[in-house]
């Protein structure tokens, strides 16, 4: 249910938003160490011609401008749905421990001497992808045997127990392993230095997917806001519905680490922007809360590629460097005039 | 079909302090209904145990001549609106809250609703929820249960947090709501059970301790019946209430 002023917001800036995307995109295709003029990379491309503005373009910017995007996507999208279990707009979802358990599957997987690639992603991605599917496992389990009402402040001093436990582990390797913490410290702070087309093709399921799951239970969310007790008595099967949510968000995240590692302060402000610009209603607000995180995390991989002559700046430097003291100026901007 | 049967209902969180204890009671007929008792007799208990929010009872509990345990969350909720006595603080417009009360049913059709234009409340429409006062959101609160449209309709403590105006009003809405429907009020507030009460169910610590009318209730047996009078408060209690 919207009025029509909501309706035209909605539109308006899912207009807005998308060609944003698009003038990113072009943009992360031209900038760079070489500059390339917009049209010399369309007939680079069309006629064949000059295969350095090629492999630049198509094996480089290209997939490095898509996984960006659909990490940001995959991260706003993740924190919005935390935002909604927890009912709490300041909610990450590195909360729920993700990263330090991808970087413990990463410690055993150098441990181990792993070093081989599979659908072009490499083998130790996939035992972060591992090690965070079972803290998502054990987060599943406890918040469901649970009672309802204890469940959702058990998920955070969950994941942060057993984050604890997963990175004191990491720091008993890497004593008697000095070079794995430099590896895995490291692998943590990738960013979107060796983006390739194939982390995106392994990233995008999971982001269409979790959208899709979080469009269709968009009304159940907006229940869900009200009280636990409401959201039941409307006939939603509480438990249900908080082991669906976690899931979306926990599995968005592990994804987004295991691909470009932890990038922190994404899930929290963009799914904040997004409310400012369209409100709390959960069915415009996933929309645009993509929309935003598609745009946004580009953007700031842009910044942190060309900000410097010589050298790239991690991008999660360049997210907490921006996105905190924007978020901080909108955060008291609205505080002002709702007062 | 409008019709609560319950058989000997008992229920405890622990499984040693029972909160409600073989309590027994049969509505066939709409009408408003009362279940009077003080804080912490059970009363909330006792409706959140009828829309299945807690559910390992012991008795027996009939819905519309049907067994509360062969109905599934979705049902329960086209047989039984319930509104809580907290008022939550919702971020989202008002034409959106009102909207749930069609989510049992799979739609969101809210326009064709003349019920909700009758009671007032279409000027709200745009505005968000966490704007209006507390006797204005309950007001939208009590809208959504009319959408909902359920024969069986539990309200806790719909006059907590309201000034004298908004009790009227709110009183005035339940009535509306009780020509068709069974409507049961869990409350401790003895002038609104008084106003509104046509069978008045009464509850100490979580036994039904009897039922009375609502000429009978401001007596000083039924008072001591359900609340813990102090002998040293009894005289400013009888004033207050106007009890002979």
């Amino acid at each position: 249910m919207g009025t029509m002023e909501d309706k035209n917001k909605f539109l308006f800036y899912t207009i807005l938003l998308s060609g944003l995307f698009l003038i990113t995109g072009i943009l992360s295709i031209c900038i760079g160490q070489v500059k390339l003029p917009f049209s010399s990379v369309v007939t680079s491309i069309i006629n064949k011609e000059n295969p350095t503005v090629k492999a630049i373009v198509i094996d480089i910017r290209l997939p490095r401008f898509l996984l960006s995007a659909a990490v940001g996507g995959m991260l706003a999208l993740s924190g919005l749905s935390l935002q909604t279990l927890f009912r709490n707009p300041l909610v990450d979802p590195y909360f729920l421990g993700v990263s330090s358990a991808a970087e413990f599957g990463i410690s055993i997987a150098i441990l181990m001497g792993v070093n081989f690639t599979l659908f072009g992603v490499s083998f130790i991605s996939f035992f972060a992808f591992i090690s965070a599917l079972i803290l998502i496992l054990i987060l599943i389990k406890i918040s469901s045997s649970l009672g309802v009402k204890s469940s959702k402040a058990a998920i955070v001093l969950v994941g942060i127990a057993i984050s604890y436990v997963f990175s004191s582990v990491n720091n008993l390797i890497a004593l008697y392993k000095k070079d794995l913490f430099l590896k895995t410290t490291f692998w943590s702070m990738k960013g979107f230095n060796n983006a390739s087309i194939s982390q995106f093709y392994f990233s995008l399921p999971f982001l269409i997917i979790g959208f899709i799951i979080l469009l269709k239970n968009s009304k159940k969310m907006n229940i869900y806001l009200s009280s636990d007790l409401t959201a039941h008595s409307l006939g939603i099967d509480l438990k249900k519905f908080t082991v669906l949510i976690l899931t979306v968000s926990a599995l968005l995240t592990s994804v987004s680490v295991v691909v470009s590692g932890t990038i922190v302060f994404v899930g929290l402000f963009i799914p904040h922007i997004g409310r400012i610009l369209v409100g709390d209603e959960r069915k415009n607000l996933t929309v645009i809360t993509l929309l935003l995180g598609l745009v946004l995390l580009p953007v700031f991989d842009l910044v942190s590629r060309t900000a410097l002559p010589s050298q790239e700046i991690p991008v999660n430097t360049i997210v907490s460097a921006i996105g905190a003291p924007f978020f901080l100026y909108l955060f008291l901007k609205r505080k002002n005039e709702t007062h | 079909m409008k019709h609560i049967e319950i058989k000997n209902l008992s229920f405890s969180y622990d499984k040693k302090n029972y909160v409600l204890k073989n309590l027994s009671l049969e509505i066939n007929k709409e009408g408003l209904y009362i279940l009077m008792g003080e804080n912490g007799s059970g009363k909330t208990t006792f409706l959140k145990i009828l829309v299945k929010f807690y559910e390992n009872y012991k008795g027996i509990i009939k819905i519309n001549g049907t067994d509360l345990k062969r109905f599934s969350l979705k049902d329960i909720s086209r047989e039984i609106a319930f509104l809580e006595s907290e008022i939550p603080e919702i971020p989202l417009k008002v034409e959106e809250i009102l909207s749930w009360g069609r989510f049992p049913y799979g739609d969101a059709n809210l326009k064709s609703s003349t019920t909700i234009k009758n009671l007032g409340i279409t000027k709200f429409y745009g505005k968000l929820f966490t704007s209006l006062s507390s006797g204005e959101k309950k007001r939208i609160l009590l809208g959504r249960i009319f959408v909902q449209d359920a024969n069986i309709v539990l309200i806790d403590e719909p006059f907590n947090f309201l000034d004298p105006r908004y009790k009227i009003e709110i009183a005035n809405m339940l009535k509306i709501l009780a020509k068709k429907r069974i409507v049961f009020i869990a409350t401790h507030d003895l002038q609104a059970a008084r106003f509104l009460g046509e069978k008045i169910f009464l509850l100490k610590r979580g036994e039904l301790k009897g039922i009375v009318s609502r000429d009978n209730l401001l007596s000083y047996e039924t008072i001591s019946e359900i609340f813990d009078v102090k002998e040293s408060i009894k005289e400013d209690f009888l004033k207050f209430y106007g009890i002979k």
